[in-house]
């Protein structure tokens, strides 16, 4: 492979965010210099960090950064390659699923040109295969909820098929294009009509269970005659799904980890739903060896990944090999700014709602391919330092690793070595962002790439934001919230609410709107006894450990001070009323500072039947506040209708149908850091 | 997870264990080496008791296992048993193993069992490991003891009502073992039938419902057995139930009924429906569907016996003979998978039931089946002419988009769901969510060789092409439901604030959205709103369907009247879903 000397293309700055979030200008800058010269400028970061991803505070024990570093330029003796699928690869990487659609053709090209060139694969995603993309060998061709652009040729073109379940920055939910982006190319490749909505659905309606799963792998292997790899988010549940994956006699499965990049997410799932990549390899992997399924398995992992050191550290945690994505597009150029869903990209990368540039192929494969060959120079520079000669002999050596700043249910939870105790959490106040669409237009935001993990990769603002979401992959369906049935109705004693999002009283506007829609209204202007919170007798108290369970309307506001987080002493609250056999006779609302359906959720897993996002209204009031009646009430309207979906779009992630029936279920939630989830009495991710 | 089967007599007689492990090897593809199953009807006067355990036992019955375990049993209280107890019932008796369904047999020697009820199990385990017999189904509680195809997502609210309000305290994890549990409990409280309708809707007791796929056969131990089964109201797992000669059987692939009981009379579950027997009498909310009989013409010509092919062997045998010969003729085929998949051109006859997931991404040529097709049927299809004489099962036809179907019978849930191109003709009538998301192309509901009412939700999500169906189907079973109630409500608290006046409130009640914002028309209408007509055919219609009723009558033998009445349902706006978009 012939690698041309340092090369740089003007590019935009990176976009340096408001609230910082894991693609930081450091780490594009990390990218772009690797992708600029064909060397990493540096190996292993000099020291564990405090805050942000495990990757980033997990060592090899007894590794000197300086050490490793010199190692650069050593010599060949070590393999960085594997045989995957009966293609040998120079490197364990699969640059992937980026689709013709999320993309805008050119960086398609070049990404299979580059994976091709560079010996690593590159899945094509679900956009049908592109005649230009299709020259190339190394492509993993896709198979996903709506067959789009399924043929027998494309079945049979590439290495392997990739059977899409779904993907870390939205697990369970589906995907739509309208009918204005199906355009006559869009069209002919997917094999849709013109200007038809597109729709994924969440679920495939062949897959309801692993044994549907095993069913379509292998009607999948006898079209193609190739590996079939399923394609599934890292999930709370993942351990479960891995092995089922095995045992559906898939040849692999890539798990994509929250904060996975993707064209357009819904900004509440991308940022609650799921677990980070290096939480679900170690439990995957252990799962899959206990249960005899991990010899002649392959498992890709993949979200937020873009450096040899990595690499190192998710293979030595348990994979085989890593999916690379959005580190990818930074070395096209992408300076990250959050807006591949508005076909405005600045760089050309994602689907342009106006031809007004053009990427160049070209230059985008040689960047691809030099920062392919950073990849495998620092990888080879880790093996060196290892004393090893392979790459194989590093997977799932979690005896290598050691684990800083963080607590001991995590470390064991993933099994591994705790070296220096510390806190995952890492919080920081600031005010939420509320988006225009949720109140001007009743829809939820959608969002593009990113690296926002709360509490992670991004400030919590408190322990509630460490908690993870659960999602149907694989071994259950999830729901679609837009066409099928998800009840998210309250049954009270004294009548049924639409929605448990309760709506704070203060602008009269605001309690029309509520009662309109059926949501509780908190507060004097109340008008109506059947739509008021406290219509009958209520105790409104301050979270604490005061707090006793009764019969009744139990209102837990912080509002009121108190001396405990509201999530802890709800919790606390649900427990009690269960132990002591009164929680039916109780109704619990939860008022604070809440903002989103996923904070809706996150309480109701923790014993709130009604939830007051007094925060979200607060912004929304400040906003409109010189406007007329009629004018602030369709924004109100449109905020409770926008919060009830966010919560209907979680909730079908999960494959739940019922509200009512899913409070108090803390198993729907995981807790990234140890201590939230004894506060709150929920398990920690990965367990 | 799984594979499940029911066998009960109607008139008390044995059936032997021989018939579990035939129907249990039909659907071989259900399962794995990791677990299999079976309950029985079997009194003993006092209570059975049964454990799986590391050491013997002084004073009951130790059976060394496989995996270095022993299986106990004790007749009468045990004072204590060391172990993991699968069974306390003087009614009841439970083999399970970590192994084939034959494995049954090899450790236990149940080949010569025979009893009135029985349950089988084959496992693709899901949440708990597969090395462990205490995970295999059957699951007990008391003299209960269920079998179970499905995954829950409502499993941490189950638990929770077993352990607040129902006094459990250990859970193995495993959501099978947590319906046993509630089963039980729940018909204590409420009978049976009662304890059925609370597990699917959760109307008495918070934490009751099941969410998520459920295919439950249950056996409650008495003076006379219980008998029953039930499928979760989406229908995401399949259940099918025959009778003949007074046996009742319930199996989760319509293949293994036909193993157990021949030429019976079969049918599917739709979602939500269940199925009870107690002595000679059958009841429930359940519909007895068409069943494929009619005498089917003789192969003319060579054939391949389907008998001698393992259930995923035969598909690529068919793909080498068609490549060779051009027309291939199978008899016997018995739930075999992939038949068809990927045909470019040719001919392809096929005599019994078509297995899962066939002919797909096919793009040519004929084929023909004197017989069922199970689920899957068609999916990705792009060309080609199939005419099925029977019954489809779910999912017939996704994302097809191009080529013609034709079904002599009824076609379950979600026919034509995604379909994009082509023609799907159904001879009898379509369960819940025919046509969603369909894109383009046409479906065609006949109710000519049946006239049952179709199910709920048809053109959910619809985005483009045409669903006919014969006759007139009320609005409420057409896309999403309307809350009357909501819409009212909301319309009126616009009146009272002045932003409607009293005439527009009416004209929006008459089907006017106009003065609504967009917001208000997707919560109140949903997101892909339809456009329904009751009404003949226009001509242009006629002459674009008029071929495919030609060819329905030339092939089945039943005329359509195309001058009848038909509802016609398309999308309200053509490609224009009211929701975010959301590409990839």
């Amino acid at each position: 492979m012939a690698v041309r000397p340092a090369e740089r293309t003007r590019q935009l700055p990176p976009v340096r965010h408001r609230v910082p979030e894991f693609w930081s200008p450091e780490r594009v800058e990390y990218v772009r210099r690797t992708a600029a010269t064909g060397t990493p400028p540096y190996v292993l970061e000099r020291e564990p960090s405090r805050t942000g991803r495990l990757l980033d505070r997990i060592t090899f024990k007894g590794l000197r950064p300086d050490d490793v570093n010199a190692e650069l330029s050593g010599g060949g003796d070590v393999d960085v390659g594997l045989e995957l699928f009966g293609v040998r690869l120079e490197a364990p990487i699969y640059v992937g699923d980026m689709s013709y659609g999320a993309l805008s053709g050119g960086p398609n090209v070049a990404v299979a040109r580059a994976a091709t060139e560079a010996g690593v694969l590159a899945g094509i995603g679900e956009g049908g295969l592109h005649p230009e993309v299709a020259k190339y060998r190394n492509i993993v061709v896709q198979w996903a909820s709506a067959r789009f652009g399924v043929d027998l040729d494309l079945l049979r073109a590439g290495v392997a098929v990739n059977l899409k379940i779904g993907q870390g920055a939205k697990p369970g939910i589906g995907g739509h294009l309208p009918g204005s982006k199906v355009t006559e190319v869009i069209s002919k490749l997917r094999k849709i009509p013109v200007g038809s909505d597109a729709v994924s659905p969440a679920p495939h309606h062949d897959i309801y269970s692993i044994e549907d799963l095993a069913q379509r792998v292998k009607a999948l292997r006898d079209l193609s005659g190739k590996p079939v790899l399923v394609k599934v988010a890292a999930v709370n549940k993942i351990m479960f799904v891995s092995v089922g994956v095995a045992r559906s006699t898939a040849e692999g499965i890539i798990i994509d980890g929250a904060g996975a990049g993707t064209g357009a997410a819904p900004s509440v799932v991308r940022d609650h739903v799921g677990i980070p990549i290096e939480y679900a390899v170690p439990v995957s992997d252990r799962w899959l060896r206990d249960n005899g399924a991990r010899d002649g398995f392959t498992v890709i992992g993949g979200g937020m990944i873009y450096s040899p050191s990595d690499i190192a550290k998710l293979i030595a945690l348990g994979a085989d090999a890593v999916n690379i994505g959005t580190a990818a597009l930074l070395s096209f150029g992408c300076i990250m700014c959050h807006s591949c869903n508005t076909g405005g990209c600045p760089t050309y990368l994602t689907s342009l709602a106006m031809p007004v540039g053009r990427f160049d192929v070209d230059a985008g494969t040689r960047a691809l391919v030099r920062y392919l060959r950073g990849l495998r120079l620092g990888l080879g520079a880790i093996l060196r330092s290892l004393g090893m000669s392979r790459i194989s002999e590093l997977r799932g050596r979690r005896d290598l690793l050691e684990l800083h700043y963080a607590d001991e249910d995590v470390a064991d939870a993933l099994g591994l070595e705790l070296v220096e105790g510390g806190e995952i959490a890492w919080y920081q106040d600031y005010e939420p962002l509320i988006y225009r669409e949720t109140y001007e237009e009743g829809s939820v935001h959608i969002t593009g790439m990113g690296g926002i993990i709360p509490g992670y990769t991004y400030p919590a603002r408190r322990p509630l934001d460490l908690l993870r979401i659960e999602a149907a992959q694989v071994t259950h369906p999830p729901v679609d919230p837009y066409r099928e049935d998800i009840d998210i109705s309250v049954r009270t004693p004294w009548g049924v609410f639409d929605t448990p999002v309760v709506v704070p009283g203060l602008d009269p506007a605001a309690v029309a709107a509520a009662e309109a829609l059926g949501a509780p209204v908190d507060g004097s202007r109340c008008r109506r006894p059947s739509s008021c919170l406290c219509g009958g007798e209520c105790l409104r108290a301050a979270p604490g450990d005061d707090l006793e369970p009764r019969a009744g309307v139990v209102v837990v506001d912080e509002r009121q001070g108190g001396s405990r987080w509201l999530e802890e002493s709800l919790s606390a609250l649900d427990r009690d009323a269960n132990l002591m056999g009164l929680r039916e006779d109780m109704v619990v609302a939860a008022v604070g500072r809440f903002n989103s359906g996923a904070d809706v959720y996150k309480l109701a897993a923790l014993g709130a039947d009604l939830v007051e996002p007094v925060e979200a209204f607060e912004l929304l009031e400040r906003r409109i506040r010189g406007m007329g009646y009629a004018e602030r009430r369709v924004r109100y309207e449109n905020m409770i209708i926008t919060l009830s979906e966010e919560l209907r779009l979680l909730m079908g992630a999960g494959g739940l149908t019922s509200y009512y029936h899913m409070v108090g279920n803390r198993d729907l939630v995981r807790s990234l850091d140890g201590s939230v989830a004894r506060s709150l009495g929920v398990r920690v991710a990965g367990t | 997870m799984c594979g499940i089967l029911g066998l009960y007599s109607l008139d008390g007689r044995d059936l032997p264990a021989e018939l579990v492990l035939r129907g249990l090897d039909a659907m071989k593809e259900r399962g794995t080496p990791h677990g299999s199953g079976v309950a029985l009807y079997r009194p003993v006067g006092v209570p059975r008791v049964k454990a799986f355990s590391r050491e013997p036992a002084e004073d009951g019955v130790s059976v060394p296992i496989p995996g270095g375990l022993y299986d106990l049993t004790f007749f009468g209280s045990p004072a204590n048993v060391r172990g993991t107890v699968y069974l306390n019932s003087r009614w009841l008796d439970v083999y399970k193993v970590v192994g084939w369904p034959g494995d049954l047999d090899e450790v236990y020697g149940i080949r010569s069992l025979s009893s009135p009820a029985w349950l089988g199990h084959t496992r693709y385990p899901t949440n708990s490991p597969g090395r462990y017999p205490y995970y295999s189904h059957p699951f007990t509680a008391g003299d209960f003891a269920i079998v179970h195809n499905g995954d829950l997502s409502s499993y941490g609210s189950n638990v929770n009502l077993l352990t607040y309000r129902m006094g459990y305290r250990s859970f193995t994890g495993n959501d099978s073992e947590a319906i046993a549990y509630l089963l039980k409990e729940l018909s204590d409280r409420l009978g049976v039938e009662g304890a059925i309708r609370e597990l699917m809707y959760g109307e008495k007791f918070r934490w009751a419902r099941l969410d998520g796929p459920y295919a439950v056969a249950f056996i409650a131990g008495g003076p006379t057995p219980v008998f029953g089964a039930f499928v979760d109201p989406q229908h995401f797992r399949p259940l099918y139930v025959g009778m003949r000669d007074g046996v009742l059987a319930v199996a989760s692939e319509a293949a293994a009924v036909r193993a157990v009981l021949g030429e019976a009379e079969y049918w599917a579950l739709r979602g939500g429906e269940y199925i009870l027997a107690e002595g000679d009498s059958v009841r429930g909310n359940f519909r007895r569907r068409y069943s494929y009989g009619r005498p089917a013409p003789e192969p003319e010509g060579p054939y391949l016996d389907a008998s001698a092919f393992g259930p995923i062997d035969l598909a690529p045998r068919i793909r080498s003979m068609l490549r060779e010969a051009g027309e291939v003729r199978v008899v016997n085929v018995l739930g075999h998978r992939y038949l068809g998949n990927g045909m470019t051109s040719g001919s392809l006859t096929i005599w019994g039931v078509v297995g899962n997931a066939s002919a797909n991404v096919m793009s040519g040529g004929l084929m023909r089946v004197y017989g069922d097709v199970q689920d899957d049927f068609g999916d990705t299809m792009n060309g080609g002419v199939v005419f099925v004489h029977g019954n489809a099962g779910d999912t017939l036809g996704q994302a097809k988009r191009g080529g013609s179907i034709y079904v002599y019978g009824d076609a379950g849930n979600r026919a034509g769901i995604q379909h994009r191109g082509g023609i799907l003709m159904i001879g009898g009538s379509v369960g819940d969510y025919a046509g969603e998301y369909m894109g383009g192309g046409v479906l065609v509901v006949l109710r000519a060789t049946s006239s049952d009412d179709v199910g709920f939700r048809i053109g959910s999500g619809m985005v483009g092409g045409t669903i006919y169906v014969r006759g007139r189907i009320p609005r409420e079973r057409i896309g999403r439901p309307l809350r009357r109630d909501s819409l009212e409500r909301y319309l009126r608290s616009l009146v009272e604030d002045g932003m409607l006046d009293p005439q527009a409130y009416q004209r929006v009640l008459e089907g006017d959205q106009s003065p609504l914002t967009k917001a208000a028309r997707r919560a109140l209408y949903g997101t892909n709103q339809l456009r329904v007509e009751w009404r003949r055919l226009s001509e242009e219609e006629l002459r674009e369907l008029s071929p495919h009723f030609r060819a329905f009558e030339e092939e089945f033998g039943v005329g359509v009247d195309p001058g009848e009445e038909f509802t016609v349902i398309r999308p309200l706006r053509e490609g224009a879903a009211e929701e975010p978009s959301l590409g990839e």
